[in-house]
């Protein structure tokens, strides 16, 4: 059963939940925060319809800045404007920003801790269509490495509103990670979304899934299929907040199941599973398995196609999940 | 964006021409007409690993940022008036964001480290330290110095 304590969408295991895509939800918020806030400014690379900056564009032009396709000075540009009190928003596909523009972003948003919100769109699988050299799984390595940066993933399209509200209400550096693809809602208007805290969407005894992304759906469907076919009961937490980790969440729940399984739509090396991987080493050593990309790039496919091909649907966690406690 | 009246000044050196971003930039500034910003180019030709023009030729120059729409006024980078004439020409020219290329001799003032890249990122010790000092203090042996 889902945690009834936060609000979640309780229709999302109906067929046909609910969905929305997260650069649509992003779109429709930075246009509201723009309504809201005269300092807010937006800075694209080319790209400004397909991460729906455009919506804030069309409606504040002077606000709104097209860069060409050149995301090291989008970045050197947004870090003078933050200087002169804006919030700027520097938004680009996740394969391009941030990797393009890093050592922009390290000195000149890092290392001054600038107050600029880098945004990375078309997360994971969710450029699938366009093979495996625009498919982003290397993003939040780069970004969770970099003192002062807040990185987030948000699991749904209403954490993306919140995300992008919390980043330009918070002065500092944030980089978050947002999807293209149409998925199901799991969370509500009045669910929780706490600067650096994770959710536990469902109690379990037997293993605990950690997730951030819109993959968190998956654990959440396979979560529901151990517990109908093999009686185990998952604990499942989202934790779009990959730095700072919620440490104290996460270990609470380890400390209940003994195991735990990261789930992320990007490389197990440097993501999600290796950030979680660093915490229970150094805190209280489980078993672990860490689901995610495993150090090859991706390829065209959908991304129902691709999630099931690289291991990420709620049916290959459950065989993962089984396997891994028989041993 | 806000439309303040202030004038900003970047100062770079040359070698860093070689690095895209500069390009992305100096693409940008003409594009957007912030004809406030006056541009300085030390152009002192040396670089970590040699003279630039050995290691990955910057010229010509001029014709480039020409090229790119920049306003272009090439000085004497080491005579003061020029420098502030150039600065004083560069806020009449309200079409076009201007570029003052400031021509330099590297370890100007300093015998023994004059055109030489080797100066380029590294001190010098303790003799030469006092050596340079001299050469500073006496305009390279044309004046008595204390």
């Amino acid at each position: 059963m889902l945690n009834n304590q936060l609000n979640l969408n309780t229709e999302i295991f109906i067929p046909g939940p609910e969905k929305k895509s997260g650069r649509d939800s992003f779109g429709e918020a930075l246009l509201s925060l723009g309504e809201n806030n005269p300092n807010i400014v937006v800075l694209g690379a080319d790209l400004m319809e397909s991460t729906r900056i455009n919506y804030f564009a069309d409606k504040f032009p002077k606000r709104a800045i097209q860069m060409g396709i050149a995301e090291q000075n989008m970045i050197g540009v947004a870090v003078g404007l933050s200087l002169e009190k804006k919030i700027p928003f520097a938004v680009s596909h996740a394969v391009f920003n941030p990797s393009n523009n890093w050592a922009q972003i390290r000195m000149g948003v890092a290392l001054s801790n600038a107050n600029v919100k880098i945004v990375g769109t078309h997360s994971g699988f969710s450029n699938g269509k366009d093979g495996g050299v625009a498919e982003p799984f290397e993003d939040i390595s780069l970004m969770r490495v970099l003192p002062n940066f807040t990185v987030i993933e948000p699991i749904d399209g209403v954490q993306v509103v919140k995300a992008a509200k919390m980043s330009a209400s918070l002065y500092g550096p944030f980089y978050i990670r947002i999807s293209k693809e149409s998925t199901p809602l799991i969370t509500t208007e009045d669910t929780p979304f706490e600067y650096g805290k994770a959710l536990v969407l469902k109690e379990g005894k037997d293993i605990t899934i950690v997730s951030s992304g819109p993959i968190t759906y998956e654990a959440l469907l396979a979560s529901r299929e151990l517990k109908l076919k093999y009686n185990i009961e998952a604990e499942v937490i989202a934790s779009p907040f990959i730095k700072p980790l919620d440490k104290e969440t996460i270990i609470s729940s380890i400390r209940k199941t003994g195991k735990v399984i990261s789930l992320e739509e990007h490389q197990i090396e440097g993501g999600l599973g290796g950030a979680l991987a660093e915490v229970i080493v150094e805190e209280y050593p489980v078993r672990m398995m860490r689901l995610g990309i495993k150090g090859v790039f991706g390829e065209s496919g959908s991304y129902e196609e691709l999630k099931d091909k690289y291991g990420l649907s709620g049916h290959n966690i459950v065989n993962k999940v089984v396997t891994f406690l028989k041993v | 964006m806000d439309e303040k009246r202030f004038r900003t000044y970047c100062i770079t050196g040359d070698g860093e021409l070689q690095e895209g971003q500069i390009w992305e930039a100096a693409m940008f500034i003409p594009n957007k007409k912030i004809n406030n910003l006056t541009w300085i180019i030390d152009r002192n030709n040396i670089q970590i690993d040699g003279n630039t023009e050995d290691v990955m030729p910057l010229e010509n120059l001029r014709e480039k940022l020409e090229s790119f729409n920049w306003y272009v006024i090439e000085i004497d980078g080491h005579n003061i008036e020029e420098i502030i004439n150039s600065c004083n020409m560069a806020k009449s020219v309200t079409q076009r964001p201007t570029v003052v290329i400031a021509h330099t001799i590297p370890g100007k003032g300093v015998k023994f480290m004059e055109y030489k890249f080797e100066w380029h990122g590294k001190p010098p010790n303790k003799d030469q330290a006092r050596e340079s000092l001299k050469d500073l203090r006496s305009l390279a042996g044309k004046i008595e110095s204390i």
